[in-house]
């Protein structure tokens, strides 16, 4: 997997130019459920996360993240994220983005997946396409395709919107809840003050799609997040 | 955790974030504003640019969204911070600028230094994309007379104004006026003003002289049995308060007040933009006014006819430059700016002369010509082809209608006779 990793982000390594003009910056937030892709990964727990990102003047960025999840009841790991991308300059407002992200989850490596991704940027809204070739090391090949959006309010309040397609492609299936495409949408209001970012959201997601899905807990719910910048 | 243990955390959470929403911004709001800047105060500041990198994918669900991202920030505000303790200033205040990809820092420089010898060893620095002292702009506008307005405006007769509006009142055009501040509550200006936005935060919003006169020029209510007729009474008016009247009636703006100004009319879609001032060339001003340029505005501004090619920022490429009498020495056009009748503060109107007015004409006149444009299916290909001119460099106000409908605006029977266009 360690070569996998390398193989991810070794093409964002040669983009890393003009270190001089880095920005490196380091957040921490706590959520009160960690929903990926309308899917709690924390059981429905409050979760907290560490995330170190550095941006390069050459619009290369990379980033590490560290969360607490629980994938399956009483079994808790840390999930560990290395991504890496770029983003193209700007034409006409909207840019490109490429990157790759890798997730280990220490305590079960079978979890561990590499996803690449590919977007377009605008100044309110964004849209990528992910592809996993190994969904959570599942053996499930499955592409998501991610709308966001936002729009200020105010200098400090602003309001959100996202929508996902989580889609199974090929590879191993569990039953026909597996073979469905997952819809997940988020909607909530943010505010930031200093340093300080806080969010209040509303997650929900259809039944089944690749795994881990919600077959169990609530497939909707009220998130209520803060994130602290340094 | 049980379904009621989780429930009893997030009404916890939800009066917790309620509590913050309202409380924070109170807070905010109580804090005591610093002692209002002096014209020496704000001559004594730079400006220093940070590149802003792209947003971009986290993984962090918490990632707020938006084009300021909270970490990078952080980031950018420990930099400028260790650029203040380098070269002895103190950190003002700062605003995100996302249409350029830069944060903008404001920085007071000691009385000992000069700010544009700190601005150039500031823009050697690495990490600073540029820097720039803090220049102060004069509006254009000469002393106003204070005569009650019975004259006939100068557009009635010289640009055939009845004539224009019945082919085009710049209905659903956006015409950003920077300025000073507008009174909006005006008899001939109430309603008008789709959008009214104040970036002079040191000094009391009011209504004031300048600002007022322009946009009433641009687009005063028409048939209304007071008052004036704005050339173009159905654009869309965005007031955008980036100048003050300083104590000594002059008005003034700085590089800040003046690109956030024209942030707000490129972020608000403006498809025209007057600019009815000039001073020192100044490189965000630029920027700016380049970006909204790029995105499609048409701009305009007063040239000075002390300066060479007008000055700043009439001498700009593309940007249409305008003064009030000939001979211009500039290559700028000569609008309709003496004697003017329009609206001022405290509900009255009385006769303004200047570039300033020269300019707001030709503003509400591209208004017209973008309504028709758009009407047509067409697009402005250049400035300069939105606007006919007279062998004198005078605006042909009828000429530049016609050709922006191929419709005939004024003189209909010479033209259909001519037969180079068809009879409106």
């Amino acid at each position: 997997m360690r070569g996998a990793v390398r193989s991810a982000l070794a093409p964002i390594a040669l983009l890393l130019g003009g270190a001089a003009q880095a920005q490196l910056g380091a957040t921490v937030s706590v959520d009160s459920d960690y929903r990926f892709r309308g899917v709690s990964l924390s059981d429905s727990k409050p979760a907290w996360r560490v995330t170190l990102n550095h941006d390069f003047a050459s619009r290369a960025y990379a980033g590490v993240s560290a969360t607490r999840v629980e994938l399956a009841r009483d079994d808790q790991y840390s999930q560990l994220a290395a991504y890496a991308g770029y983003v193209t300059q700007p034409l006409d407002g909207k840019a490109l983005e490429f990157g790759a992200s890798f997730s280990h989850f220490t305590g079960d490596s079978s979890y561990d997946y590499v996803e690449a991704y590919a977007g377009v940027l605008a100044e309110h809204w964004s849209l990528r396409l992910h592809y996993a070739p190994d969904y959570f090391g599942r053996g499930v090949q499955a592409a998501y395709v991610d709308a966001g959006a936002h729009w200020p309010l105010s200098e400090q309040l602003r309001v959100f919107g996202h929508a996902g397609a989580l889609v199974p492609l090929a590879g191993r299936s569990f039953g026909p809840d597996d073979r469905r495409t997952r819809l997940d949408l988020r909607l909530g209001i943010g505010m930031s003050v200093g340093s300080l970012d806080i969010q209040l959201a509303w997650v929900d997601a259809t039944r089944g799609g690749p795994y881990p899905a919600v077959y169990g807990g609530r497939r909707n719910t009220w998130q209520l997040g803060a994130l602290l910048s340094f | 955790m049980t379904t009621a243990r989780l429930a009893k955390l997030l009404a916890a959470l939800v009066a917790l974030i309620v509590v913050l929403l309202l409380a924070v911004p109170a807070v905010l709001a109580a804090e005591p504003k610093p002692g209002q800047p002096t014209e020496a105060d704000e001559a004594q500041r730079v400006l220093v640019l940070l590149d802003m990198p792209a947003p971009h994918f986290r993984p962090d669900a918490n990632y707020a969204g938006g084009y300021v991202d909270p970490a990078a920030r952080s980031a950018r505000r420990r930099t400028v911070n260790a650029l203040a303790r380098t070269y002895g200033l103190r950190l003002v205040t700062d605003w995100p600028l996302p249409a350029l990809g830069v944060d903008c820092y404001v920085l007071d420089v000691p009385a000992s230094l000069r700010p544009d010898a700190v601005a150039e060893r500031l823009s050697r620095e690495p990490h600073v994309a540029w820097a720039q002292p803090m220049n102060m702009f004069r509006l254009q506008g000469q002393p106003m007379h204070d005569d009650p307005l019975f004259a006939l405006q100068p557009a009635a007769r010289e640009w055939r104004l009845a004539q224009l509006h019945a082919a085009a009142t710049g209905r659903g055009v956006r015409v950003a006026v920077v300025d000073s501040g507008v009174q909006r509550d005006h008899p001939d200006l109430a309603g008008q003003i789709a959008l009214n936005a104040n970036f002079v935060t040191d000094h009391a919003d009011t209504a004031e002289l300048h600002g007022t006169a322009v946009a009433g020029i641009v687009a005063a209510r028409a048939d209304n049995r007071v008052g004036i007729v704005g050339i173009a009474p159905h654009a869309e008016l965005l007031a955008l308060r980036g100048c003050w009247q300083s104590a000594g009636a002059d008005t003034v703006c700085t590089s800040l007040t003046l690109a956030l100004a024209l942030h707000k009319a490129i972020e608000r879609g403006a498809q025209v933009i007057n600019l009815s001032l000039g001073g020192p060339a100044d490189r965000l001003v630029q920027r700016l006014i380049e970006s909204a340029q790029q995105r499609g505005a048409i701009v305009v501004a007063a040239a000075d006819r002390r300066q060479p090619r007008g000055g700043f920022p009439a001498s700009l490429a593309k940007v249409v430059a305008v003064v009030d009498e000939g001979p211009a020495s500039s290559p700028a056009m000569i609008a309709p700016g003496t004697d003017v009748p329009t609206t001022l503060p405290g509900s009255r109107w009385a006769t303004v002369t200047g570039s300033s007015y020269a300019a707001a004409h030709v503003s509400g006149l591209l208004a017209l010509v973008l309504e028709l444009q758009s009407r047509a299916g067409g697009s402005v290909a250049s400035p300069a082809d939105a606007i006919a001119l007279g062998a004198d460099r005078r605006v042909d106000a009828c000429a530049s209608l016609s050709r922006a409908s191929q419709l005939c605006t004024c003189d209909c029977e010479q033209a259909a006779a001519a037969g180079s266009i068809v009879r409106h």
